[in-house]
């Protein structure tokens, strides 16, 4: 198989545990980073070419992106299927559906590697940051295929190498030396960096015209910003809460002298690069 | 799909069925372990799978289609 073996493997209890604690900062900060996630979502809804009145199931949906997205492109007459593995996640989807009263959204607890759903019950799969956390990508991809109908497509992002998005590799280095932690070379965010890994596994699916896009996006945050706040307590929610407060101003003194590295006219520079893996179920 | 008969909605204060698993979902669910056809139990707030004898329970009107969360069907529910 196309460079699976070269995965990280991982513990889907582990992982699943992992999100619960998370939850509640994802949820803190899911209508601040509203704005941006939008940045990814609509490339990846285009890619999908998830249009009105499409019935698209959302695979790690998490606190709603890009489920919410996505049910405001499909109208009244579509339906999104929201599945997430952590409860807590999705109660985050949930509250903010009936905040925007999007009544064409359904949630659900699901595992990505074993859908269940009726075979071709979707339009579209899509999966936005999601199969980077799965033991067993291959299945999920089987899956995805099983329940689109013949010629649908899906779409899956995931991220490029860490040092390529500079939110992330600032705050990984700098929380982890202000913590004293350890540099992690296997974070799970980034299994799926190396090009053509994405798109060879999903080729071994049997998804057919599978190509990976290009995402590629710039911000210029306002110098002295703390746009960077909701994606710490995002990725280090679990060591940030342990932490005492004056490791906590610690870590956000040594996070901001690494993003002053990036400071150009009174602005941060800063990169993010994701890709997109696209294919579509063969028609029969 | 089938849906047991049970009692309606708003036949009683049991918060367990306060919020209801939705009609769209439940046309398309199938158990993730054999992909075969569910039966909704409103009163257990449970979606069962005869064929895997699992029962998956619903939460706030959830259903958590995890293998693992599941009530074996031959072992007796948290109520007795």
């Amino acid at each position: 198989m196309a460079g699976a073996e070269s995965l990280a493997p991982l513990d889907k209890g582990v992982v699943r545990r992992n999100w619960d604690i998370r939850a509640a900062a994802w949820n803190r900060w899911a209508e601040v980073m509203e704005k941006v996630a939008g940045r990814f979502n609509e490339p990846l809804l285009d890619a999908a070419e998830v249009a009105s009145g499409h019935r698209v199931l959302d695979l790690a949906s998490g606190v709603g992106e890009p489920a919410l997205s996505c049910a405001r492109r499909i109208g009244p007459e579509g339906v999104v299927t929201a599945t997430d593995m952590s409860p807590d996640m999705l109660d985050g989807a949930r509250r903010r559906a009936a905040a925007a009263e999007l009544d064409t959204m359904r949630f659900e607890i699901a595992d990505m590697e074993a859908l269940p759903f009726a075979d071709e019950s979707f339009d579209e799969v899509i999966c936005r940051f999601g199969i980077m956390f799965c033991p067993d990508p291959a299945a999920a991809l089987a899956e995805a295929r099983r329940v689109l109908v013949a010629g649908g497509r899906t779409a899956w992002m995931v991220w490029g190498p860490m040092e390529d998005t500079t939110i992330f590799a600032v705050i990984q280095s700098r929380v982890r030396a202000a913590l004293g932690l350890a540099p992690d070379p296997n974070l799970a965010q980034f299994r799926f960096a190396a090009p053509g890994l994405l798109a060879g596994l999903m080729t071994d699916a049997g998804l057919g015209d599978v190509a990976e896009r290009e995402l590629r996006l710039d911000a210029r945050p306002a110098a002295g910003s703390k746009f960077w706040r909701a994606n710490m307590e995002m990725s280090f929610a679990e060591e940030l809460a342990d932490a005492t407060p004056a490791q906590r101003a610690e870590v956000e003194r040594q996070v901001e002298a690494g993003f002053a590295e990036y400071l150009k006219d009174g602005a941060y520079h800063i990169t993010a690069h994701a890709r997109i893996g696209v294919g579509r179920r063969p028609a029969a | 799909m089938s849906d047991t008969p049970a009692a309606p909605d708003d036949d009683g204060p049991d918060p367990r069925s306060a919020q209801t698993v939705d009609a769209k979902l439940l046309e398309i669910l199938v158990c993730p372990l054999t992909h075969g056809p569910l039966r909704y139990d409103r009163a257990r707030q449970e979606l069962i799978s005869d064929q895997a004898g699992l029962a998956y329970p619903v939460r706030d009107g959830i259903p958590i289609m995890l293998v693992d969360e599941a009530r074996a069907l031959d072992a007796p529910d948290a109520d007795s």
